[in-house]
C-alpha cells in the first residue's frame, strides 16, 4: 500500500483503540450466528403452488354445485316465453297472438294499400322503394 | 492468520476470535482506503464502525465466491460511496459541489501532513467523480490488480482500466494547472 499515511496523520494509539472499539462489535450484535442453509427452489414454492391449486379446486366445485342445484328465476322464464313468442307475431297484427284461430290459418279479408304499405316499412324497404311501387 | 484460516475458525465456532483477526489484519487497511475516499478523520472512523457491523451481520452468508479481502473491500467501498452520496446531497442544499466540500475539508484537516504537491494531488482527486475516486484510490492507494478491482466494484477490467486512465489524466491535468501557475 502506498505511504497514504504520510500525507494524513491519526492520533497517537488511534488504531489500538479502534481495536478494542470493534472487537466489541459481537457483544453489541448478538445476532444468531448460524451459517445460512441454502434453501431449494421449489422447497420456497411449494407453499404457494398448493395454495394456488387449492383456489382453483375450490373454483370447479363451487361453480359445480352452484350450477346444478340452479333453476331459472321466474324473470327469465318470462323472458325466454317473450322471445319464443316474438318470431310468432306477425308484422302486420301483432295483436294476432291473442286470437283463438290459429296463426297460420289467419287469413285477413281484405289487404288494404295501408296494410301492405305499413308492411314494406317495417320489413325494411326503403321509402323511395315504396313511392316507386306505389306509382306503378 | 490468512483469510482461510480465519474462515475456517469462524466456521468451526470461534466466532468472536475469528472476528477479532479480521478485526487485526483489515481494520488499518481498510482505514485508510476510506479515508483516501472521504478525507476527514472523523467520518472515516465513524464509518469504520459501520463497516465492521455489516462485516460482522454479513459473515455468515459469505459464500467464498469471492477473495475474503476483495469480499471486505467491496463493503467498504460501498459504505465510503453512500456516504459520499449522502454528503452530495448535503452540499448541493448549500449550493456547494461535493468536490468543493471536499477539497474544503482538505484544507482544513488539523491531521493533514503531507506537503504542497500531496496537498494538490489529494484535492485533485477529491475533484474526480466518485466511481472514478475509488477505482483510482484502489489502484494507485491499495496498489490492488484489476482483476481485484473488478471483483469489488463489480466492473469489468476493461472498464476499470478506462477509468483509471481517464482518472489518472485529469490528476496530470489538474497538478499542471496548479503547478504552472
Amino acid at each position: 500500500m502506498k505511504e497514504i499515511k504520510n500525507t494524513f496523520n491519526v492520533p497517537e494509539g488511534y488504531f489500538d483503540q479502534l481495536q478494542k472499539r470493534l472487537e466489541a462489535i459481537p457483544s453489541q450484535h448478538p445476532e444468531v450466528r448460524t451459517p445460512a442453509v441454502t434453501v431449494p427452489l421449489w422447497t420456497r414454492v411449494k407453499p404457494y403452488v398448493a395454495l394456488a391449486a387449492c383456489m382453483v379446486m375450490a373454483f370447479f366445485v363451487g361453480n359445480y354445485f352452484l350450477g346444478r342445484n340452479q333453476s331459472p328465476s321466474e324473470t327469465e322464464l318470462r323472458l325466454q316465453e317473450y322471445y319464443y313468442m316474438a318470431d310468432l307475431i306477425p308484422v302486420t297484427n301483432p295483436y294476432a297472438i291473442y286470437d283463438d284461430a290459429p296463426m297460420d290459418l289467419y287469413v285477413p279479408e281484405s289487404s288494404s294499400e295501408d296494410d301492405v304499405v305499413e308492411y314494406l316499412i317495417s320489413s325494411g324497404t326503403s321509402v323511395d322503394y315504396i313511392a316507386y311501387l306505389l306509382n306503378e | 492468520m490468512t483469510d482461510k484460516e480465519i474462515l475456517d475458525l469462524y466456521h468451526d465456532g470461534q466466532q468472536q476470535r475469528a472476528f477479532n483477526e479480521i478485526v487485526r489484519n483489515y481494520s488499518e487497511r481498510l482505514y485508510w482506503h476510506v479515508r483516501s475516499l472521504v478525507c476527514s478523520h472523523e467520518d472515516t472512523d465513524d464509518l469504520l464502525q459501520d463497516i465492521f457491523v455489516k462485516v460482522w451481520t454479513a459473515l455468515p452468508s459469505f459464500r467464498g465466491e469471492a477473495q475474503f479481502y476483495t469480499w471486505l473491500y467491496r463493503i467498504a467501498t460501498n459504505v465510503a460511496l453512500n456516504f459520499l452520496g449522502k454528503q452530495k446531497v448535503r452540499a448541493a442544499l448549500s449550493f456547494e459541489s461535493l468536490a468543493d466540500s471536499q477539497v474544503k475539508k482538505i484544507e482544513d484537516d488539523p491531521w493533514f501532513n503531507g506537503n504542497e504537491l500531496e496537498l494538490q494531488l489529494s484535492k485533485a482527486i477529491q475533484k474526480l467523480p466518485q466511481k472514478q475516486k475509488a477505482v483510482f484510490c484502489l489502484r494507485y492507494y491499495q496498489e490492488l490488480s484489476y482483476e481485484e478491482i473488478s471483483e469489488i466494484m463489480g466492473s469489468s477490467v476493461g472498464a476499470l482500466k478506462a477509468s483509471y486512465h481517464f482518472a489518472y489524466e485529469k490528476i496530470k491535468k489538474e497538478l499542471k494547472d496548479n503547478f504552472s501557475d
